[in-house]
């Protein structure tokens, strides 16, 4: 591996620290767009540059993960007016306490690993690994809709970085399906936060609506 | 060329009826694609095709046995559909025709896909198009399981993909490379067993979420409850199978390097887990959607138990389950839409004298009744049946009692409540919609699943039993 894949995978470990710790949606939006550049440059690093495999997969990534959906994702935050996460389960303390140990736990797992699972070195499978984790942090501590969306970007991230050791071995439909598959995703997400706002918003049809439900 | 079909006509004619305006054009045109899919695959079922996509598409045992029950179960479903809907006075839904028909597609690329990651790809893509499905109503309630359905369901599939990306780390470095199943199986002996192990509890896990194995259940319950009685019988008969596939081929190469033993143990742990907490929320369950659902992660964890006992006998009678369980929860949910059309009500308590109402419906809720919960002479009762045996000639004489008591709870459960819906007097309401063709196209399809559970529990016919046998052999089963 060379010196820049190192840059690179440590700037996504460090970017797992700096999503656990924004409460800004906007910043926590950038965060995850910047990791997977990192991940689509890694996709050309690893497969090398003369591969029309990798550069297919890296344009997928940078169109959808890097366009796409911050976009997506931002005009949500625009319309719902969530600009903030206020009142997440644990502090941002605690939070970036718990992500940096995570850090130290997938450097433990990934060191674990038996050496030919390695093939693209240590690093990579910890910052897959803490990324992961991160991405469960933010699911299971914010309390935002959105938030929750960003979370399983961030751990969707993590794996497709365990993915990117395998780009010879997957033909390129299931590459591009699990990215159209995770952009959709992402668009259904973000209709159904929408509906939410919004029947928040007139929260008296709401109430009407509970009304005729049957109580349990 | 015809699995391609498969998938690719519904994809093609739900593109169609988005473009089509007017809806009795776009109803016409949905069950006509029902019934399509319905014949092309007795012609697959009739002549078993060559695979496709490079080895990716193809149709095995496996594949075929879980392909012919999402085709029945929707063919039915669309029949059901036309007539549910005329009588339902719902919102007009211009997405519904067009998304149950995605939807219909991606559960046939799962059933049919022999490579791990476009498996993957398929089921998250069932995710996607059912979830605007269940927030059909537009009502607080299943914005919420829509919600919670789609975020538990991708983060549960998300982890699916990491333990698919682990099962191409466990191979050897010199390995030939693709994630087809074929060369996984192959190559499973040579896989690194740590690798392997952990990756086959991602899956289990990930695909667990979805299948609704407890305690990954919790989106179960309100999704199935939330969504139209259609899209739930769907949901619930053919939905959770295709998940249950995505273990049984985790099993399959797991299986293949020889570490079943160690399948086992979280197998028979979640399916317990699943039986226990199941029959715990049906009991006393005020709705009656809500108790089909937590039936359905009862019958899940029965699925999970039998292949957590192993071998031959519990493996058939595992697959013999998840038909008779798809058979058994469409024809209950069919009848609960009938229900719900003649008392506007999900409620328990809501319901009563619906032997006087109704009697054909109260004679297909009985029917559906003693089905689930494997009284004879229904199919489930042969399936249960057998994997109790398997249970008791392996020796585990406590996996045996504790599986029995589940059930008995289970029957008095769902029998206190199927009692108190059919006798007694009905409340006033007005006469019974369910009359003329549109009547008989809802009350059809679940008497003709009533018939197939009752046939199955008789008499098992030598063709199927042939194809249960022959994907049992798939998954290791010797005897």
């Amino acid at each position: 591996m060379s010196a820049w894949s190192y840059t690179i995978l440590v700037t996504v470990l460090l970017l797992n620290l700096l999503l656990a710790v924004t409460s800004r949606l906007s910043v926590l939006i950038r965060g995850f767009a910047i990791q997977a550049a990192c991940i689509a440059v890694l996709a050309l690093l690893l497969d090398g540059f003369n591969s029309p495999h990798a550069w297919i997969v890296a344009g997928g990534v940078f169109t959808l993960k890097v366009v796409l959906i911050p976009y997506f994702l931002n005009r949500a935050v625009v319309r719902t007016n969530a600009r903030r996460e206020l009142e997440p389960l644990v502090s941002y303390g605690t939070s970036l306490l718990l992500a940096s140990l995570g850090v130290l736990l997938a450097f433990a797992l990934a060191a674990r690993l038996p050496m030919e699972a390695r093939r693209a070195g240590l690093l990579l499978a910890a910052a897959a690994f803490a990324t992961m984790l991160t991405g469960l942090l933010l699911l299971v501590t914010r309390s935002k809709a959105l938030t929750e969306v960003v979370g399983y970007l961030v751990l969707e991230n993590g794996i497709f970085l365990f993915g990117l050791t395998l780009l010879n071995r997957m033909p390129l439909m299931v590459e591009m399906g699990i990215l159209l598959d995770v952009f959709v995703g992402v668009f259904v997400m973000g209709i159904v936060v929408y509906n939410i706002h919004r029947t928040f918003d007139h929260i008296d049809v709401g109430a009407l609506t509970s009304l005729k439900e049957e109580e349990p | 060329m015809i699995l391609t079909a498969l998938v690719a006509v519904p994809a093609a004619v739900g593109v169609l009826t988005w473009l089509l305006p007017t809806r009795p054009v776009r109803r016409v045109a949905f069950l006509a694609a029902g019934l399509l899919q319905a014949a092309l695959v007795t012609k697959v079922f009739l002549a078993p095709p060559p695979p496709e996509w490079g080895g990716a598409l193809g149709a095995d045992a496996l594949g075929l046995l879980f392909l012919g029950i999402v085709t029945l179960l929707f063919s039915l479903g669309a029949v059901y559909t036309f007539g549910y809907m005329s009588l339902h006075r719902h919102p007009r839904r211009r997405y519904y025709v067009p998304t149950i028909l995605f939807f219909l597609s991606s559960m046939t690329l799962a059933v049919l896909s022999r490579h791990v990651g476009l498996f993957w790809v398929a089921l998250e893509a069932t995710t996607l198009s059912s979830a605007t499905l269940i927030y059909f109503d537009r009502s607080e309630k299943s914005l919420e399981a829509a919600w919670k359905y789609l975020i538990l369901c991708s983060v549960g599939i998300a982890l699916a993909l990491a333990g698919t990306f682990f099962i191409a780390l466990a191979l050897p470095p010199g390995a030939e490379g693709s994630l087809l199943l074929d060369s996984l199986i192959a190559a499973a002996p040579g896989m690194a067993p740590a690798w392997l192990k952990t990756a086959f509890l991602f899956l289990l896990v990930g695909y667990g979420t979805k299948m609704g194995l407890a305690p990954m259940h919790t989106w179960l319950p309100d999704a199935h409850a939330e969504a139209p009685s259609p899209v739930s019988a769907l949901l619930s008969g053919a939905l959770l199978n295709c998940a249950f596939l995505g273990i049984l081929r985790a099993f399959q190469i797991v299986n293949a390097a020889g570490l079943e033993e160690f399948a086992r143990k979280p197998l028979l742990v979640l399916g317990f887990v699943s039986m226990g907490t199941a029959a715990a929320f049906l009991i006393r369950q005020p709705d009656y959607k809500r108790l089909l659902a937590y039936s359905s992660v009862e019958h899940m964890g029965i699925l999970a138990v039998a292949m957590g006992i192993g071998g031959g006998t519990a493996v058939f009678g595992a697959l013999l389950h998840a038909l008779n369980h798809s058979l058994a929860k469409a024809l209950l949910f069919f009848a609960a839409g009938a229900v719900f059309l003649l008392y506007h009500t999900k409620s328990v308590a809501g319901v009563t004298g619906l032997g006087r109402r109704a009697p054909f419906v109260a004679v297909l809720v009985v029917a559906g009744f003693l089905a689930i919960t494997g009284t004879p002479p229904f199919g489930p009762f042969i399936s249960e049946l057998t994997i109790l045996l398997a249970a008791i000639s392996g020796g585990h004489y406590w996996v045996a009692a504790l599986f029995l008591l589940l059930l008995a709870v289970a029957f008095a459960a769902m029998g206190a409540a199927v009692l108190g819906m059919v006798f007694g007097e009905p409340p006033e309401l007005p006469p019974s919609t369910l009359r003329g063709w549109e009547g008989a196209l809802v009350l059809a399809p679940p008497a003709v699943l009533a018939v197939a559970s009752l046939v199955l529990g008789l008499y098992l016919p030598g063709k199927l039993n042939a194809l249960l046998k022959a994907a049992a052999l798939l998954l290791g089963a010797r005897s």
